[in-house]
């Protein structure tokens, strides 16, 4: 059996959850294996994740014939950006920033919705011109 | 709603918001590297000040501010980015995927690294100019009451803008692992870069939501107090920074790792050496490296000493398999001399010099010697500049013809790699003397008896600067005098070999190559050179003309 990605995950969890457990018998500090101690439990439950993930995707070719419907360009993420930054200064420069923020911010998530309408209906076309019998995904390639 | 066309025109803003990996990466390394040039731009500055003892060209206070952007731009702003944005470009290639995982997020990290960036620089505008307290900023020093104004403030905004860039970056890096690798690229087939960059990725989704967290609670600190003002305070403080702080010395250095191993095994012309033991290594590193961030505070006086100790020392167990491993690689290959190689073997010996000296520090006594001297400065700028951006640049001179489709030229290249290995030794091992005989870190003045050390030390960084001048020129020329490179220059092991120069939008047009190996393009170009072997012989048995020929 092949090692699947979620294994070096979870080496690391083990090994550092070990490490957790060492450091809390010579610390008094609780602090210390706390913090590594949570870090194991964090890379646990994403190692699991990934195990669930990778068995679901198991027999799902990939590689370069599966092209995924995302646009070639963002720009309600580039929204999306500004508004964190705008928001983020906001909160010590002044509450007319997070303001301004939070309209770019809807501006912007308003713009990834109709990204992903437009990816799920290009997604939905791909798969029917490709149960019609093409037997392609080109047409995943224009979303949008 | 965006248009996507099936060619891309480019234009503008459309730079702005592409998500294809390739150009987001790109740029995610030209914001890098502008803001290297500003850092470096504050090291010439903090050199100058410190070629004669006394204050010649900053103040004390203006020292402490340059100094502490200087080290800020170089680990937020330089370092952590170029390595992600490494594996942002190649990890997709290496896998055989048609583009990376969560795009958008990507492009999201590279407009959170601009805004982390300006953010923090724009606390050169404020009243009191931009944080004074260190890239550590270390409560109390970093308080409202000993740091006051609001240069500050955006540096730890700045800080969390450019953390939280990193971050989703490494995560759209280790879903592309995980979730979009070729058919046939197993685990174990992966390209030793790309498992560095997995294990770059564990270190950054563990270590840097714990920095985002401790620049929350300093803000709160600094707005209204009462988190860090115990007794206790200060410590809980760097225990959660250098949570962060010791791995992320592990990101700015396990990416090029793996770049100087690909380096290494394509210019010896063989298999990379021992690939399961590096493998193992690697994960053993991520594990110990996230286990050790306290010896950073063993002058503190109040951690578990003989823990972090045992824990550092133990570094040297998967740090010697990997040494091992990338000259076991050389030894026995057929060495083509080259920049790409000139630079990966320099890194080599340069940071045998800052890891060697970790090891020295990393025992306690030795530790309480040399703390917060020049050693230290030495020690950590032999590791990530003698170090890891010699490794980078063998991996620019290596992969540069892959993603701009043109050739640097060699003898620009050349005199590139002297100057800076001149500079970088004449720079930072002067510091180790310094720190040896007692010169403290974070001071604009010195005693006399330091002078000559430290005048070496600014010679070696002016020539740092004009080895950076002259690989900018080598840049600029090879782009705008262009000389095609083929897809496969270098006979290159992996997928990335496999596409043109630079690569379409969706990395590959034709099929992949069968991955049987973590080196599938040099196992086809064997099975090739059988299958010639065979037909060149069965030629020469049927008396066929050119059948000498084909052997030669």
């Amino acid at each position: 059996m092949k090692p699947g990605p979620a294994v070096p995950l979870l080496g690391y969890a083990l090994v550092i959850g070990t490490a957790a457990a060492i450091l809390a018998v010579w610390s008094s500090d609780p602090l210390p294996p706390a913090l590594l101690g949570g870090s194991a439990a964090l890379m646990a439950v994403i190692a699991a994740a990934v195990a669930v993930y990778a068995r679901r995707a198991a027999g799902v070719a990939e590689g370069p014939a599966v092209v995924r419907p995302v646009p070639d360009y963002s720009f309600p993420i580039v929204a999306v950006a500004l508004a964190l930054c705008t928001m983020l200064v906001g909160a010590y420069l002044g509450l007319y920033l997070i303001l301004i923020g939070g309209g770019i911010l809807v501006l912007g998530l308003g713009g990834l919705a109709r990204e992903a309408r437009a990816e799920r209906r290009a997604l939905r076309r791909a798969r029917a011109t490709a149960g019609a019998g093409a037997g392609s995904t080109e047409g995943a390639r224009d979303a949008g | 709603m965006t248009t996507v066309a099936a060619t891309p025109q480019p234009s503008l803003l459309a730079a702005l918001a592409s998500t294809d990996h390739k150009r987001v990466a790109a740029r995610v390394m030209a914001t890098a590297f502008v803001f290297f040039i500003a850092g470096g731009l504050l090291a010439l500055l903090i050199r100058a000040e410190l070629y004669s003892p006394g204050s010649q060209v900053v103040g004390q206070q203006s020292y402490n501010a340059i100094f502490t952007m200087h080290g800020s731009t170089m680990i937020y702003l330089f370092m952590v980015p170029l390595s992600l944005a490494m594996g942002l470009y190649m990890v997709p290639l290496q896998v055989g995927a048609a583009e990376i995982a969560l795009p958008r997020l990507a492009l999201l990290a590279w407009w959170l690294q601009i805004g982390g960036g300006v953010t923090m620089y724009l606390g050169w505008f404020t009243r009191n100019g931009p944080g004074t307290a260190g890239w550590t900023a270390f409560d109390p020093l970093s308080n409202s009451a000993n740091t006051p104004g609001d240069g500050m403030y955006l540096w730890i905004f700045g800080v969390v803008l450019a953390t939280a860039s990193g971050l989703l970056m490494a995560i759209c890096v280790l879903a592309t692992i995980v979730g979009r690798r070729a058919p046939g690229m197993t685990m174990l087939r992966l390209p030793v870069f790309t498992w560095s960059m997995l294990a770059t990725c564990i270190l950054v989704i563990v270590g840097f939501p714990v920095l985002l967290v401790a620049m929350g609670l300093l803000f709160v600190e600094r707005e209204w107090g009462g988190v860090f003002d115990s007794s206790g305070g200060p410590i809980a403080y760097q225990h959660l920074f250098w949570f962060y702080g010791h791995p992320v010395v592990y990101v700015m250095f396990f990416p090029f790792v793996g770049a100087v191993g690909e380096v290494l095994a394509t210019f010896s012309r063989r298999r990379f050496f021992g690939y399961r033991a590096h493998v193992a290594a690697l994960l053993l590193f991520t594990a110990l490296s996230t286990s050790v961030w306290a010896h950073h505070m063993f002058a503190s006086g109040q951690v578990t000493v003989k823990y972090f100790s045992l824990t550092t020392t133990a570094l040297i167990v998967p740090a010697g398999i990997e040494y091992l491993d990338l000259v076991g690689t050389m030894f026995g290959g057929r060495l083509r001399l080259g920049i790409p190689l000139a630079f990966a073997v320099a890194f080599i010996v340069q940071f045998l010099l800052g890891g060697l000296s970790g090891v020295f520090i990393g025992s306690p006594p030795l530790d309480y010697q040399v703390n917060k001297s020049y050693f230290i400065v030495a020690h950590f700028h032999y590791t990530l500049f003698a170090g890891s951006l010699f490794a980078f640049y063998a991996a620019f001179y290596y992969w540069w013809p892959k993603v701009t489709g043109c050739h640097l030229r060699t003898r620009l290249g050349w005199i590139h790699f002297w100057l800076l290995a001149v500079g970088a030794n004449l720079t930072f091992f002067p510091m180790f003397l310094l720190g040896y005989d007692g010169m403290p870190r974070r001071v604009a003045d010195y005693s006399p008896r330091f002078t000559d050390l430290n005048r070496l030390a600014t010679l070696g960084a002016f020539t740092i600067a004009l080895a950076t001048l002259v690989w900018i020129a080598n840049v600029f020329v090879s782009l705008r005098r262009r000389e095609p490179a083929p897809a496969d220059p270098w006979e290159g092991h992996t997928l990335e070999w496999a596409t043109s120069s630079p690569p379409p939008r969706h990395n590959f047009t034709a099929p992949l190559p069968p991955i049987r190996s973590f080196a599938p393009l040099l196992d086809a170009r064997r099975r090739r050179e059988q299958a010639d072997a065979v037909g060149a012989g069965a030629a020469a048995a049927a008396g066929h003309p050119d059948a000498g020929e084909a052997t030669r």
